[in-house]
């Protein structure tokens, strides 16, 4: 009964004039900083963030929300008609979105990827109605020894399902979280590695550091690639044929189930669920040599997958106030500038913003599939521009948004300089996402372990008093173990000859 | 992997100074930790995965890396250095010239000396740029930006 007051308080809510316009904005910019290769979600969502100052905290998070899964819907529209992906959990759907763009078939290709997203992300919504507040009245009951377990969790989990080397991604997060430690220490108030700049007291900003990574160095790297030209499909191809909803329906309802358990998990969820998904629809298909010519199921499965993910991410970050990704921590850096903390009590103290949230998500989709698929027209105009015309501007919107969170040239500084780290980091093949999420988790990371040592009087075996951070710290071993295990099997793998999707 | 092995060599370089810098904090016990004991543990984490990652890279078996193309190098890395040192710039002087003056000036000199753009083109795409960035930043959405030695 709790949950049904709740949703109807939330559409009271995401259905006011004030914030579904703020809906409607970050929707809209999500799609066109999905579509834009170049601009990613989260540089998107720190362009726009100036913007969230003078509104109330819940259409401030709305319209980040937008934007994040606004970005997935516009990702798979450089997919299909470029083969290029808008943001990188869009990578599978080149695979056969644009064979089939190439086939003539490329209004069916939106219209699928349109249409599945749309479904994926209403039942994964479904999902997080009910786990949601169920997670966080439980979570309500951890100590600072389950939270640091979690926390542990969190970070093993970005390590292990990262981009490239387990290894390097081990190293990234390692290294975010030892960034994290600069600044004032909370406890104490000594001043750590801060070397005399006061702008260093309250730590490096993650915003800086995240629009750097995201942003200045996407830039960097896009000027170095040169963009193919794009295919435009007519309004009246954007129907599919019967035979292409039939064989549609099966891989949008798989790709939902697996896309919403696989976003439970932090980190790069969105590429893993994508994948999966396209993996599974290969092995279940009768014709599995005829995936990467075109095959509906292919675009199908991964686009809905990646969208039924959007929901789930968002539970962690609801319920316990641990962001999964770093645009879920660009939002809680919004709620947070409003004074809001993100955690188990916010269903309680602020349900507003709570189910606000969930339910403008609802709303966000019904618009998404209005937006996209008549619009597609104006889109391939927007990928027309010339990406030397753009970046600049980028740029500039960048300093402008950086600048204006705390007046500090520093904090530009910061942002270059990550942004040069992250541009070299990328061309190495090390992920920098997991980075950025360790730069955030960190000081809460350190906190949650020094009040557990403290509250035991320095005995590291409290944490297994607890049956939560036992279990939690135990699948955080067996990761570990299962990490060094896979490391060691695949080269024996490849050996025996055998392939992957 | 020559760049990988170079990113690593980094790592270690700043897991050693942050190593150095949490030693000169106070440490410390295990029931009171001091403000040094995380960074302590994290910078030699950080330096053992690196040392580790890099022994396996030694080690591993790969073709010999062909010698640098400075001459390819060069033209990849032209126009991001560019980017690069306008950047700078426009950090340095942000607040001394103020927004009304560096905006379009940025843009300008990205458009001309960075995307290629012809002389007149940058230079009126640069204005029209910092025009709109005026009005659309300062005007509507009220973002307070340094007005510079000019007061503009």
């Amino acid at each position: 009964m709790e949950i049904f007051s709740g949703i109807f308080q939330g559409f009271s809510a995401a259905l006011s004039p004030y914030n579904l316009y703020y809906c409607l904005i970050g929707v809209t910019w999500g799609t066109i900083v999905g579509v834009l290769p170049g601009v990613g979600p989260l540089a998107g969502a720190v362009l726009i963030l100036p913007a969230t100052f003078g509104i109330q905290p819940a259409a401030a998070v709305i319209m980040m929300a937008g934007i994040y899964y606004g970005a997935m819907y516009g990702g798979s529209t450089t997919s299909i008609l470029m083969n290029i992906p808008g943001e990188a959990a869009s990578v599978v759907t080149c695979l056969d979105g644009y064979p089939m763009a190439r086939k003539g078939r490329a209004g069916a290709a939106l219209f699928i990827s349109a249409w599945g997203s749309f479904i994926g992300g209403n039942l994964s919504i479904c999902g997080i109605v009910f786990l949601a507040p169920t997670l966080a009245q439980f979570a309500l009951q951890f100590g600072p020894s389950a939270m640091f377990a979690i926390t542990v969790l969190a970070m093993l989990l970005i390590s292990a399902l990262g981009r490239g080397s387990t290894l390097n991604t081990m190293c990234m997060v390692v290294l975010g979280l030892f960034l994290g430690t600069i600044g004032m220490d909370i406890m104490t108030g000594f001043l750590r590695m801060t070397y005399g700049i006061s702008e260093l007291a309250d730590g490096i900003g993650f915003i800086p550091v995240a629009m750097g990574v995201f942003g200045v160095s996407e830039i960097l790297v896009s000027t170095q690639t040169v963009l193919p030209v794009v295919i435009k499909p007519k309004f009246r191809e954007l129907v599919p044929t019967r035979e292409e909803l039939r064989r549609s329906w099966g891989p949008i309802f798989r790709g939902s189930a697996l896309g919403f358990f696989i976003g439970l998990v932090p980190g790069s969820a969105h590429i893993i669920s994508s994948f999966a998904s396209y993996a599974l629809e290969k092995k279940l298909s009768k014709h599995p040599e005829k995936f990467g010519t075109g095959m509906i199921e292919g675009v199908a499965g991964p686009e809905t997958a990646n969208n039924a993910c959007t929901g789930s991410h968002l539970v962690p970050f609801l319920s316990l106030g641990i962001p999964t990704s770093p645009i879920i921590a660009l939002m809680m850096m919004a709620l947070l500038i409003h004074g809001v903390t993100p955690g188990p009590l916010l269903v309680t103290q602020r349900p507003d913003i709570f189910w606000g949230v969930i339910c403008s998500m609802y709303i966000g989709n019904v618009v998404l599939v209005i937006l996209n698929l008549p619009m597609v027209g104006l889109f391939v105009n927007i990928l027309r521009i010339p990406f030397r015309l753009l970046f600049p501007m980028i740029l500039m919107i960048c300093l402008i948004g950086i600048y204006s969170v705390n007046a500090s040239r520093v904090e530009l500084a910061i942002m270059l300089i990550s942004g040069i780290i992250g541009f070299f980091l990328r061309r190495y093949s090390f992920d920098c996402a997991p980075l950025v999420m360790a730069l955030i988790i960190g000081p809460m990371m350190e906190i949650y372990l020094r009040q557990s040592l403290m509250m035991s009087g320095g005995n590291p075996l409290f944490f297994l008093q607890s049956t939560l951070a036992t279990v939690l710290l135990g699948i955080a071993v067996l990761l570990i173990l299962g990490s060094i295990l896979l490391s060691y099997l695949k080269p024996q793998a490849k050996a025996s000859g055998k392939k992957g999707i | 992997m020559r760049g990988e092995k170079i990113i690593l060599l980094i790592l270690i370089g700043v897991a050693i100074w942050g190593f150095k810098s949490a030693l000169q904090m106070p440490i410390g016990k295990v029931q009171d930790q001091g403000p040094g004991l995380f960074p302590l543990v994290l910078s030699g984490l950080l330096l053992i995965l690196c040392v580790l990652s890099l022994g396996l890279k030694f080690f591993k078996k790969e073709k010999q890396a062909a010698p640098v193309d400075w001459g390819k190098t060069w033209r990849e890395f032209r126009i991001p250095l560019r980017i690069i040192l306008l950047t700078i710039g426009a950090i340095y002087f942000w607040e001394s010239l103020g927004f009304l003056i560096i905006c379009p000036l940025f843009l300008f000199l990205m458009l001309f000396w960075a995307s290629g753009f012809q002389l007149w083109k940058a230079l009126a795409l640069g204005l029209a740029g910092g025009l709109i960035g005026w009005a659309f930043f300062i005007k509507l959405l009220g973002v307070v930006m340094p007005r510079g030695i000019f007061g503009i």
